[in-house]
């Protein structure tokens, strides 16, 4: 089986400033895999070896089974990165019908894709005018529609929502959800919840060194933990009741946002003692604006970054 | 390497060349210098440089046969641009070429074409665009030259053909390895103007190099030969083998810099 990426020892260096170190990865399509990491850890740099725009400074990378700068994955695979930019005083949409012209289409195919993909984004109206008469979030929203021509067998996009006002960012990852069954993802972002809300598996890099490459559900246990958010701070008695529940291994209150709790618990009937918790929140006179069973992603992968420093 | 996608990127760059500041940058100054240049021969300079006190005067610094067969045996206006065409090719070049690939090594705009075209094919090109963009030029001044000799300076329409053929394709072939070069220039810079400044400098630079190398070296003039600029002579002159061996060293002159600057633009980051 052809694997989606495939790469050994994969190092890059920036002059002497390490990007990437010895990474050692292989994952296998279709998925849709979450990159994730700090400022630096390299995400960027990855997703730019595996389009082919830079090169590694040593190690192996293989994209669909190639070499990313072989022709044979030419159109295969595209890319939305955060610095790449339309050329100015040149109306995007035929910047957009030259890309997909460059990946096979005719010239009318090419019209007639772009149009469908800037009408799935409801964006047809402005595509038609130069890039630097567009927002930055316009803009963006084109180059999702670039990463999209021609159904690429592999989408990489970095950071695809970063800047964008929640509705479109909403329209966005609708857009990503109605392809992830047709294309395989790796999608590069600091919005953990918006991984998790479209990955199945994460990619986990820091300081250049991959930490971990995992499935989401593994990572982000659902029974062990339950997050509440009150309508007020809890009193020293609720705390007090809730600490005293046999199944309880611990209580943290966030002191930046007093009114929230995180329980972790140890129980087989999770369901039952989710219920107990509740009932004794309600009895006590506060209301729950919003509970949630399991680790977060985002708790998960700092408990694994935290333990690899 | 996939011809199609060439030939879509060389069209797609003139399309933009002839829209965007790039070409502009280039265009405006070439036909500003040519019109100056031709509104003279329109106004009938040539009677003036065919006239014997003038030509006795350009036989004192060149060889009288030479003269004579530029400006009396084939239409003058035509040679002035010739002449003129080939001293003023490198400054062109640079104007033309600085930004085959600077603004978008700078702006990541060549991010969305990896994905979609291999690096050869997007420096084939570039390359190709650029020398189309200035043989198009050409053969505009050429055609405008060529209606002045027919109609002011009264030569016979077939000479004026084969003659503005023959020039244009020579100049042509001289810009090539002179774009070349400036592949070298482009590739090292993330930006237009660092490239056009750059690539004036350096040129103007190696130029005078040469100068003080063949003055140190005065038993040889090998250094001359490091830039295609050393054949001029030749492909102006009327020595029949040295013509031959002046056009066929400029294939081998631009193999050899757009050769260098592969070499920069295949290792660079996008």
């Amino acid at each position: 089986m052809t694997r989606l990426i495939e790469t050994e020892g994969l190092s890059k260096k920036y002059r002497a400033t390490p990007a990437l170190t010895y990474i050692n990865l292989s994952i296998e399509k279709p998925v849709c895999t979450g990159l994730v990491g700090k400022n630096g850890a390299g995400k960027t740099t990855l997703l730019s070896i595996l389009s082919g725009s830079i090169r590694q400074s040593s190690g192996t990378v293989k994209v669909l089974g190639h070499a990313p700068q072989g022709s044979a994955i030419k159109g295969k695979v595209s890319i939305l990165l955060q610095d790449a930019h339309f050329k100015k005083g040149l109306p995007v949409i035929s910047q957009l019908e030259h890309f997909a012209q460059l990946q096979g289409f005719t010239k009318q195919a090419a019209c007639d894709e772009i149009a469908d993909l800037l009408r799935q984004l409801n964006n047809a109206d402005y595509a038609g005018k130069n890039p630097e008469q567009l927002s930055w979030g316009q803009r963006k929203r084109l180059g999702i529609v670039q990463a999209f021509i021609g159904q690429p067998e592999l989408v990489l996009l970095d950071e695809p929502t970063a800047g964008l006002d929640p509705l479109a960012a909403h329209d966005v990852r609708k857009f990503i959800r109605t392809y992830t069954d047709k294309s395989s993802f790796i999608i590069s972002s600091h919005n953990l919840y918006e991984i998790e809300d479209i990955c199945s598996d994460v990619v986990i890099l820091d300081k250049g060194r991959l930490i971990a490459y995992t499935k989401i559900t593994e990572l982000a246990g659902k029974d062990n933990s339950l997050k509440i958010s009150l309508d007020r701070a809890p009193s020293e008695e609720l705390l007090n009741a809730l600490s005293q529940l046999p199944e309880i291994i611990d209580l943290k209150t966030d002191s930046a946002n007093q009114e929230k709790i995180t329980l972790y618990f140890a129980s087989k009937q999770a369901d039952k003692f989710q219920l107990q918790v509740q009932t004794l929140i309600i009895d006590q006179g506060f209301s729950l604006v919003h509970l949630h069973r399991g680790k977060a992603l985002v708790d998960g992968v700092l408990d694994l970054v935290d333990a690899e420093s | 390497m996939n011809w199609r996608r060439i030939a879509l990127i060389t069209v797609f760059d003139l399309r933009c060349s002839v829209l965007r500041l790039k070409g502009l940058i280039f265009l405006l100054p070439f036909f500003l210098f040519w019109y100056l240049l031709l509104r003279e021969f329109y106004d009938g300079i040539a009677t003036r440089i065919q006239s014997s006190e003038v030509l006795m005067l350009l036989s004192a610094k060149f060889d009288m046969d030479l003269i004579a067969r530029l400006l009396v045996d084939h239409p003058p206006s035509l040679s002035a641009f010739f002449i003129f065409g080939l001293y003023s090719t490198p400054f062109f070049a640079v104007l033309a070429a600085n930004d085959s690939f600077a603004s978008d090594l700078g702006n990541g705009y060549f991010r969305f074409l990896t994905a979609r075209c291999q690096r050869i094919e997007i420096f084939l090109g570039r390359y190709l665009s650029t020398i189309t963009l200035l043989a198009a030029a050409l053969s505009v001044v050429a055609v405008a030259a060529g209606l002045i000799s027919i109609f002011i300076e009264g030569y016979a329409f077939s000479h004026v053909l084969l003659y503005a053929i023959q020039i244009t394709s020579v100049l042509i072939l001289y810009t090539a390895p002179h774009l070349a070069y400036m592949t070298i220039i482009s590739s090292m810079f993330n930006s237009a103007i660092a490239a056009l400044f750059l690539g004036m400098l350096a040129y103007i630079s190696i130029v005078f190099s040469i100068f003080i190398l063949n003055i140190l070296f005065s038993e040889t003039n090998s250094f001359t030969y490091l830039l295609p600029s050393s054949v001029k002579a030749s492909l102006i002159g009327d020595d029949g083998f040295a013509f031959t061996v002046a056009i066929t060293s400029l294939p081998a002159y631009t193999l050899i810099f757009a050769w260098l600057g592969w070499g920069i633009f295949r290792k660079r980051n996008f």
